[in-house]
């Protein structure tokens, strides 16, 4: 049953942004504290990991521009375990041209598989990538089949179109998932223990 | 009109997006229209006043408009800021405003952008399709962070943070050069982003040349495949080994670094994996990391506006092997004529690698192979100038991986000894002598709310490395940190070096001497006199002393042994201390009683007698002089001196109205004056009473503004001059 509503919702969630014009939002920079995975994990209050099924940029109220982000939720590793999750971050592109881009705040494309860590949400409900572009990291397959990390653009040049593999960038900082994962779980854990 | 200023404005953007691959622009995700101001000579930006809560002294401002000075004075590029430093304006807070470019200190999270994440900065930038910025704000997060001016420990410096943002508020994204300004992360412990780098320059000239630069095109290929590689990230070094310039190749592998001065350069490329990484920049690029960085066999020669074209370069496959990361703090700073010990993380730095910087002047030591990090010393020779530095790991198997401007050579810190004096005027004025070390040309120095920059009017001057000099401005009262900053960023600082106080001016003493035996009713005008100030006539305190106001006070001399001129000083209840002069005389001060008749005609000419006492055998008398100060007044036509009590006196020609009389004699300075004694009368009149200040000193004896009258007291009193103290500030 759990999975009919799931799909069900997924299906008005596509339909919804279908017919909206394709959105780029890759909003970015600013200047962020350097932080390594331990700080990331003990500063989010949200940490998720998904697949991006579709992005949507809009005009608030106020007149500031933030994009709704669908997100199909993989693994929950802080805040509340939803399958599908809308967040909102701010930037982004309108269909008449006017944008609004913050330099340093990493974008989501619909496809990309990512690790985000998240603030709490303003009142708005914007959220922020922890640490800005640090906040964000591409989930990949590495040629055996595990799961890997990036801090790149996972969809350019390092992986295989294809497979959605690694193909090149051994110079690429890859992380690997297994070790970030038990890095997450002992940070929340000292946070919670504090 | 409308239309047509659109469509003018559109085909110059279009223009600006086809010429335009150079460094990192800030473009616009959906068309990669680069972001660009329409008018980028004059871009109005306002910083708010408030400023950050955890900077009370004005030095945060100040901060701020530092990183405006040095993105203002960039050379080859005609882009300006232009600050409104109007109250209204700095009063604003309205940051989402597109009518205001605001800096301002985020302190309750107003914005929503902070809600916890180690953002330190944000600057949101709004802009048409075409690429037009409309608005742009920086906001500080000073909900999440505390900031600082003077290098406190844990807090991040507003300087260095400004000139970042400043950079995303011109239109520039993140940098690929680890010693860049623009590059992405922070922390608090480094101020190196306050300079500029080449990257910087070169960026602002590609916004809006004031000069024609030179350009070396290119295009980047895979050896194995042919195909070209999109978003490598193509460095310019110089003959010297320094980094000076860099571009991201197009997605036809086509490259063109632009606003490059003449010289030689050697031109490579590289991936733009870690530290910086596509994750860093905006949208609108592509960017491949699938190869090894590679360089141009021949040099580029550039003289004038020239371009030089190098043809393709052909790289090769990726390879197990990368210098930096994003959890390293960069700029890594090495100091000239130092030994600095360097730690960078990398992938596949093992043994049997091989490092070397890009400027052999830099002598690397034996590095230390850990596999993810590197560790080796880096010895700059003495008097190398500033400037970034590539470095190149090469591994056992001939892999090569390059960290574009990893290194920033700066001059040692200034450091600042001594501050004389110490103390000084609020209102400024005070010449200051700044002692200390590592004192360069182009150097600045902050003195609470002011900038002295090194050979600009109003500014300062550096005489030698040990020596700066300067005339202080108008600043905030309090205790100041005197701060000297390199153009490379580095500060020196000498804490509370200098005090700016609300100091009295002491402009008028009317008299300027009076009887010994005492009870001469003096006015002392001037500023910043405050309730409660005393007076001292050769360090004897004075009676009935009354502060006025601000710029007056009155007392009674209490009299001393004839002679002088004495010290007379005038003391703030918070030891602000001004000095000026005082003489007593022998004998008793005039007096002025009556005036008979008390009115006469304005065209002068009658005659009046001017009753009182202890008139001198040659007095002085004016009319309409101030009864403050003595200045002004005009002259009687003729005085007579009937007895010492009686003077017959011609009036001269006034202005009707009602005016003092001021008797006075010219040999010592002692003076009596009747407010009101005398009314000139005619049809010219009716517009009450009018003193008309003289031109000059009349007869050399009723001014006493400024030190010149000081001079003549001594002259007329020399002879007699007794101790005469110095005079120096004391707060």
């Amino acid at each position: 049953m759990r999975t009919l509503i799931a799909l069900a919702a997924l299906l008005g969630a596509v339909l919804v942004f279908l017919g909206r014009p394709p959105a780029t939002p890759r909003v970015e920079a600013g200047t962020a504290l350097r932080m390594d995975i331990p700080a990331l994990a003990r500063t989010a209050e949200l940490i998720l990991e998904g697949h991006v099924l579709a992005t949507h940029p809009r005009e608030r109220e106020d007149g500031r521009i933030e994009t709704e982000v669908l997100l199909q939720v993989e693994r929950t590793f802080a805040g509340a375990d939803e399958v599908y999750r809308t967040l909102f971050l701010p930037g982004g592109v309108l269909p008449d041209g006017r944008g609004l881009i913050l330099p340093g705040v990493p974008g989501l494309r619909a496809g990309e598989d990512v690790l985000l860590f998240l603030t709490a949400a303003a009142r708005s409900g914007v959220r922020m990538p922890v640490g800005l572009a640090q906040g964000k990291l591409g989930v990949v397959r590495q040629e055996g089949g595990a799961k890997a990390l990036v801090r790149d653009d996972g969809g350019v040049g390092l992986l295989d179109p294809a497979s959605g593999r690694i193909r090149h960038g051994r110079g690429v900082a890859v992380l690997d998932y297994a070790t970030v994962v038990a890095e997450i779980e002992a940070a929340r854990a000292g946070r919670q223990a504090r | 009109m409308k239309i047509l200023h659109a469509l003018v404005w559109g085909a110059a953007v279009a223009l600006v997006a086809a010429a335009v691959t150079a460094h990192v622009r800030l473009r616009n995700p959906s068309n990669e229209n680069p972001l660009v101001w329409s008018d980028p000579q004059a871009i109005g930006i306002v910083v708010n006043s408030t400023g950050s809560a955890d900077v009370t002294d004005g030095s945060d401002v100040t901060a701020v408009r530092l990183a405006i000075q040095d993105w203002n004075e960039v050379a080859g590029s005609d882009v300006q800021l232009v600050e409104d430093d109007s109250e209204a304006a700095m009063a604003r807070t309205d940051w989402s405003s597109s009518g205001v470019h605001l800096v301002f200190f985020d302190e309750e999270n107003d914005s929503g952008y902070f809600s916890g994440g180690g953002t330190v900065a944000l600057t949101p930038v709004w802009f048409y399709s075409s690429g037009q910025i409309v608005d742009a704000d920086i906001l500080f997060n000073g909900s999440g962070f505390q900031f600082t001016t003077s290098g406190v420990p844990g807090r991040f410096d507003i300087q260095d943070v400004a000139a970042h943002e400043l950079g995303h508020l011109l239109g520039l994204d993140h940098s690929g050069w680890a010693g860049a300004t623009m590059y992405p992360y922070v922390d608090t412990l480094v101020i190196e982003h306050r300079s500029l780098s080449q990257d910087e320059v070169a960026g602002l000239r590609d916004i809006s040349a004031s000069a024609s630069f030179a350009t070396i095109t290119g295009r980047i290929r895979r050896a194995a495949d042919d195909s070209v590689v999109r978003g490598a990230h193509v460095v310019a070094r110089d003959e010297f080994g320094r980094t000076q310039g860099s571009i991201l190749s197009g997605d036809d592998g086509r490259f063109a670094i632009v606003e490059l001065d003449p010289g030689t350069y050697t031109v490579y490329a590289e991936p733009l994996d870690e530290p910086v990484s596509s994750y860093n920049l905006g949208g609108g690029f592509t960017i491949e990391v699938d190869f090894e960085p590679a360089l141009y066999a021949a040099p580029a020669v550039l003289s004038g506006g020239d371009s030089a074209a190098l043809g393709t370069l052909y790289v090769d496959a990726d390879v197990l092997l990368n210098l930096g990361r994003n959890s390293d703090r960069f700029p890594v700073r090495v100091v000239a004529g130092a030994t600095t010990t360097v730690t960078i993380r990398g992938t596949g730095l093992f043994t049997g690698s091989t490092i070397e910087a890009s400027d052999p002047d830099i002598a690397l030591g034996e590095p230390t192979w850990f596999g993810a990090q590197v560790v080796f010393s880096a010895t700059v020779p003495a008097g190398e100038p500033r400037g970034h530095v590539d470095l190149t790991v090469t591994n056992a198997g001939g892999d090569v991986s390059i960290l574009p401007a990893a290194l920033e050579v700066t001059p040692a810190s200034p450091q600042v000894t001594d501050v004389d004096p110490a103390a000084g005027s609020s209102h400024g004025g005070q010449t200051l002598t700044i002692a200390g070390a590592d004192f360069h040309a182009g150097a600045r120095v902050v003195i609470g709310d002011r900038i002295y920059t090194d050979g600009a009017p109003g500014g300062a001057t550096v005489v030698d490395e040990g020596t700066i000099t300067l005339v202080t401005a108008e600043m905030v009262a309090g205790l100041h940190d005197v701060v000297v900053i390199d153009p490379s960023g580095e500060e020196g600082r000498l804490e509370d070096g200098f005090q700016a106080a609300d100091i009295p001016v002491v402009g008028t003493v009317f008299p300027i001497a009076g009887a010994a035996a005492g009870g001469t009713a003096v006015t002392v005008t001037g500023q910043d006199f405050q309730p409660g100030v005393t007076v001292r006539i050769d360090g004897v305190t004075q009676a009935q002393i009354e502060w006025v106001s601000a710029v007056k006070l009155t007392f009674a001399a209490v009299g001393g042994t004839a002679g002088g001129p004495y010290l007379l000083e005038v003391e703030n209840p918070d030891g602000g201390l001004a000095t000026s002069a005082f003489a007593y005389e022998d004998q008793p001060d005039p007096a002025v009683t009556a005036v008979d008749p008390a009115s006469g005609s304005s065209g002068g000419g009658e005659t009046i007698l001017v009753s009182g006492a202890n008139f001198s055998s040659s007095p002085d008398v004016l009319f309409g002089a101030d009864p403050d100060t003595g200045l002004g007044g005009t002259p009687a036509a003729l005085v007579t001196v009937l007895d010492s009590s009686t003077l017959e006196v011609v009036t001269p020609a006034h202005t009707a109205g009602t005016v003092s009389v001021l008797v006075t004699d010219p040999s010592t300075g002692q003076a009596g004056l009747l407010e009101g004694g005398f009314a000139f009368e005619g049809s010219s009149g009716g517009g009450g009473c009018r003193t008309v200040p003289a031109a000059g000193p009349p007869r050399g004896r009723d001014v006493l503004g400024g030190s010149w009258w000081i001079a003549l007291l001594l002259v007329l009193l020399a002879g007699r001059a007794r101790r005469m103290r110095p005079a120096p500030a004391r707060i």
